[in-house]
């Protein structure tokens, strides 16, 4: 299908909008905001730096005559704060003044033509100290290394004397001093013979300190670029739609029917970006395109799943419940501990698929000419958009310039990129014109094009005359919420598996003799991908569920049952020090949260623990959670309070940013417990807006307490790491409350009353 | 054409008259603090203040306002010392920041109507999503504010 342009419209609306002027590449945007230039800042567009100038004494550190350091993120704020908390790390070793930190992104187009200059440019699945700590400790000790060899250098002394310490490098022995200011740019031309060794967590001063975070201030000034906010010269808007189902094409539209509406340029089928296809409205505001959207006549090819909806995947989810599957564990003989068990305990557990939803509607800037591409948005990972832009210009990478901007929200949504390749399709259409694409929420609702997966599991234990386990049986079916990456071969049988699936279940935490564990990988027409928390949120609402159930056929107190079942020895389950912290971190929550104290009828306290084990090695991060719930004769809950224990490891970067993040993501287990899911009639999404998917507002915001518990080890993250304990804790709850056991959420789904 | 007081100035406004006050501020006259979130009145990222009152402005057909008191973050944020964006400042407030536009617009009115509020007062009045979950932080701010305020 071609692209239907109103030649009229385009010309008069690039003579008003232009002004007749030429296009720039380097285009400024049209409204800047203000910069302040001093102190712990970032610009409001933060591809930008603060402040221009200074030496770059290395890829990722500049320093300004007058002792500014402008650090080099290769990170994307999420709003958890990498744009301190990875200078932090950085400067622990640069020792220079804090207060004259502040940071800018890195460059994507720069980083892809340097051979990956910055090891890496992605932002997920909480990777930012895992992945970088030792990267921005050896950036910052190397930089400070070649500062002392500079000074070393201007006082013919050795460099072993000097000590730099706030910017300042100081020789004691003669009294002299200069500033980092002074000799950073000999300090560049310096190579070391050899890399110096780097901190360990016990000489850390700056790293574990609470640090206002530098983008606070742009943001709540309303100063901070999000992709949304670019405006260019010349710019136009496009609106867009994608097949409403799952698999449909565009089949026809008819771009007479809207050619004459005010400010529409022109209407462009998108075809061969995948399930980002379909078609785009160009007008001269995005009101105006959105607006003759809606009027254009469209016919889609419904496609080959029409008739498919949430029932049917259910079905058939389940039906892997019945056959054996896939078995990466099979430990001892489970059916003869089943033969010969006391009691038998068996249950099926059930979740939705979920959106995102982030805040900002997903969105794309995109500018393309003959030799080169340049595209605006807020993106977890700039170095894929960049991949992606190449290869639909044809242009090479080094040719496509990604400005990463301020982002809504990323949730593993932001590392999705539609929008970008809408937005360059469009742009292309266009020759030169920059256009800024941009979903309405409906869209974004309909459209995730990578759901956090749905899944259904069925556990069965053996229980013995104590009442513990003598066999435990876990048969699941999910989608890999990394869907895309090669499936893995695990355990003695060889089974074909995503990873995701078998998080946690591959080092159980629970001492039992014997342990199957069959894992189906299920891949259907909805497209899965990651979500706050990937796979670890189905694998906990599992096992954690189960658990409580256990105890409760055993006649034990749930919490003193875990507690027992790992302290048991057992040779099939995971390391013994790191059990003796999961012990740790539940005395800790029990305490905080008064396991154990007489409630009213209709209260409840629920528990649940995880350390976010995955399948290949990544290290862990440990994770109790207790929660208080009260439920009213007539089934309303209310959560009372909110008691978390969370590993800090050797250290937390910014304990501030951490804490925030943590209890910030208490919201986002809520919703899909109370109300939020996703789910499809003919093959189309039934939710449209935030009135069907509603996320947890101010009045359902419970209490928190946040308690860290440090242990041995660096920790894999914080991003997300309790989210997978809010269903179960709550469900277990919401038990002890009313007798009830809740076996799949959300809630809304459920009568909860009770006499 | 119709004419629209924001911010105390009077703008002369080219677009049709049903579109959403929330796209003459941002496409129009380029003023984007003021965001969208749902294009339907349900998530309060495009809260401004008309005559004083939050209102959604993505649901608010745009030359129904003429001769309306028009307030956008724009606004608030260019005074250095107002005491709702100090708090959020001061508490570290925002984490991607998208909603916090909105919420300190909310704020803003509740305070007015309401110096000292209750806990139950901003349950009740609070109402825009953030996906952050910085609900903790902004109801910090708001006491915060609140202080700040009654100190003058």
């Amino acid at each position: 299908m071609a692209t239907e342009i109103d030649r009229r419209e385009f010309l008069i609306t690039t003579a008003a909008i232009g002004g007749g002027m030429a296009l720039s590449l380097h285009v400024t945007d049209l409204f800047a905001a203000e910069t302040p230039a001093a102190g712990n800042i970032v610009n409001a567009r933060p591809w930008l730096p603060p402040v221009e100038g200074g030496v770059e004494v290395n890829p990722w550190i500049v320093i300004g005559a007058d002792d500014r350091v402008l650090i080099r993120v290769n990170q994307s704020d999420l709003g958890q704060g990498v744009l301190t908390s990875n200078p932090m790390m950085i400067c622990e070793e640069l020792e220079c003044d804090w207060s004259k930190v502040q940071s800018v992104y890195a460059e994507p187009n720069r980083h892809i033509r340097e051979h990956n200059l910055y090891d890496h440019l992605h932002t997920e699945a909480s990777s930012s100290v895992r992945l970088g700590r030792k990267l921005y400790q050896q950036a910052g000790a190397s930089a400070r290394e070649r500062l002392k060899a500079a000074a070393a250098a201007e006082w013919n002394v050795p460099a072993s004397e000097i000590e730099a310490k706030n910017s300042l490098l100081t020789h004691k022995a003669s009294g002299r001093s200069l500033r980092y200011g002074q000799v950073a740019a000999k300090a560049a031309a310096i190579n070391l013979d050899r890399e110096p060794a780097i901190k360990t967590p016990d000489q850390y001063t700056l790293i574990g300190r609470r640090v206002r975070r530098f983008d606070v201030e742009v943001k709540a000034r309303a100063q901070a670029v999000y992709g949304i906010d670019v405006r260019l010269p010349g710019m136009v808007y496009a609106a867009t739609k994608q097949s409403p189902s799952y698999g449909g094409t565009l089949k026809s539209f008819n771009f007479d029917a809207i050619r004459n509406m005010p400010g529409v340029i022109a209407a462009v089928p998108m075809e061969g970006i995948g399930p980002s296809s379909g078609i785009a409205v160009v007008a001269d505001s995005w009101w105006r395109a959105k607006t003759a959207l809606d009027k254009l006549p469209v016919v889609w090819d419904a496609g080959p799943n029409a008739h498919q909806g949430t029932s049917d995947l259910v079905a058939l989810y389940r039906s892997k419940l019945n056959q054996k599957g896939p078995t990466p564990v099979d430990e001892g003989d489970v059916e003869a501990a089943l033969k010969g068990a006391t009691k038998i305990v068996e249950a099926e557990y059930q979740l939705s698929h979920q959106a995102h939803a982030q805040m900002e509607p997903p969105n794309c800037t995109a500018q393309v000419t003959a030799d080169r591409a340049e595209v605006w948005m807020g993106t977890q990972i700039p170095d894929y958009g960049t991949t992606i832009a190449a290869k639909l210009t044809g242009l090479s990478p080094d040719k496509v310039f990604v400005h990463n901007c301020f982002e809504g929200g990323g949730f593993g949504r932001g590392g999705m990129h539609g929008e970008l390749e809408q937005a360059v399709t469009v742009a292309k259409a266009l020759g030169g014109r920059p256009v800024k694409v941009l979903w309405t929420r409906e869209e974004d609702l309909a459209h995730v094009n990578g759901y956090h997966p749905m899944g259904v599991a069925k556990m069965t234990a053996a229980l013995g005359p104590d009442g513990m386990p003598t066999a435990i049986w876990i048969r699941v079916a999910g989608n890999d919420a990394l869907e895309g990456t090669p499936l893995i071969t695990y355990g003695k049988y060889k089974a074909q598996l995503a990873h995701q699936l078998l998080r946690g279940f591959h080092l159980f935490p629970y001492a039992t003799k014997n342990l199957r564990v069959e894992v189906n990988t299920m891949k259907t027409w909805v497209p899965s991908a990651t979500w706050r928390s990937t796979g670890t949120y189905a694998n906990v609402f599992y096992l954690e569920s189960f658990i409580d159930e256990m105890a409760h056929a055993a006649g034990k107190d749930p919490l003193l049952y875990r507690r027992a079942l790992l302290n048991a020895a057992n040779p099939a389950s995971f390391e013994d020090n790191a059990k003796a912290d999961w012990v740790k971190a539940l005395d800790a929550v029990a305490q905080k949260s008064g396991w154990g104290k007489k409630l009213p009828k209709g209260t409840g306290i629920g528990v649940a623990i995880d350390d976010r084990k995955a399948v290949d090695p990544r290290g862990i991060a440990l994770v109790a959670l207790a929660v208080t719930v009260s439920v009213t004769p007539s089934g309303a809950v209310t959560i009372q309070r909110m008691d978390i224990i969370h590993d800090q490891g050797h250290a937390l970067i910014n304990p501030e940013a951490a804490d925030r993040q943590i209890r910030g993501m208490m919201a986002w287990g809520l919703g899909p417990v109370f109300r939020q899911e996703i789910t499809f009639n003919n093959a189309t999404v039934e939710q449209s807006n935030f009135h069907q998917y509603s996320p947890i507002r101010m009045n359902e915001f419970p209490q928190i307490t946040l308690n860290y518990i440090k242990t041995d080890r660096w920790i894999s993250g914080i991003g997300e790491e309790v989210v997978p304990l809010v269903a179960p804790a709550i469900c277990n709850a919401i038990h002890a409350a009313t007798g009830k056991r809740i076996r799949s959420i959300p809630l809304s789904k459920h009568d909860l009353s009770w006499t | 054409m119709f004419a629209l007081k924001i911010n105390g100035k009077t703008v002369d406004v080219d677009a049709e008259p049903d579109t959403p006050l929330l796209w003459v501020l941002r496409d129009t006259l380029g003023m984007t603090g003021t965001k969208f979130g749902c294009g339907a009145g349900l998530c309060g990222a495009c809260t401004v203040h008309v005559d004083g009152q939050p209102m959604r402005s993505c649901s608010l057909p745009a030359s129904g306002l003429t001769g309306r008191d028009i307030t956008t973050i724009e606004s608030i944020a260019a005074d250095k010392n107002h005491p709702v964006v100090v708090a959020w400042i001061e508490e570290q407030v925002p984490q991607c920041g998208y909603c916090q536009a909105g919420q300190i617009m909310a704020a803003t009115a509740l305070l007015k109507r309401n110096p000292h509020p209750t806990d139950a007062d901003i349950d009740r009045e609070m109402t825009n999503i953030c996906r952050c979950g910085t609900y903790a932080e902004i109801r910090n701010g708001i006491r915060k504010a609140a202080a700040l305020m009654a100190k003058g």
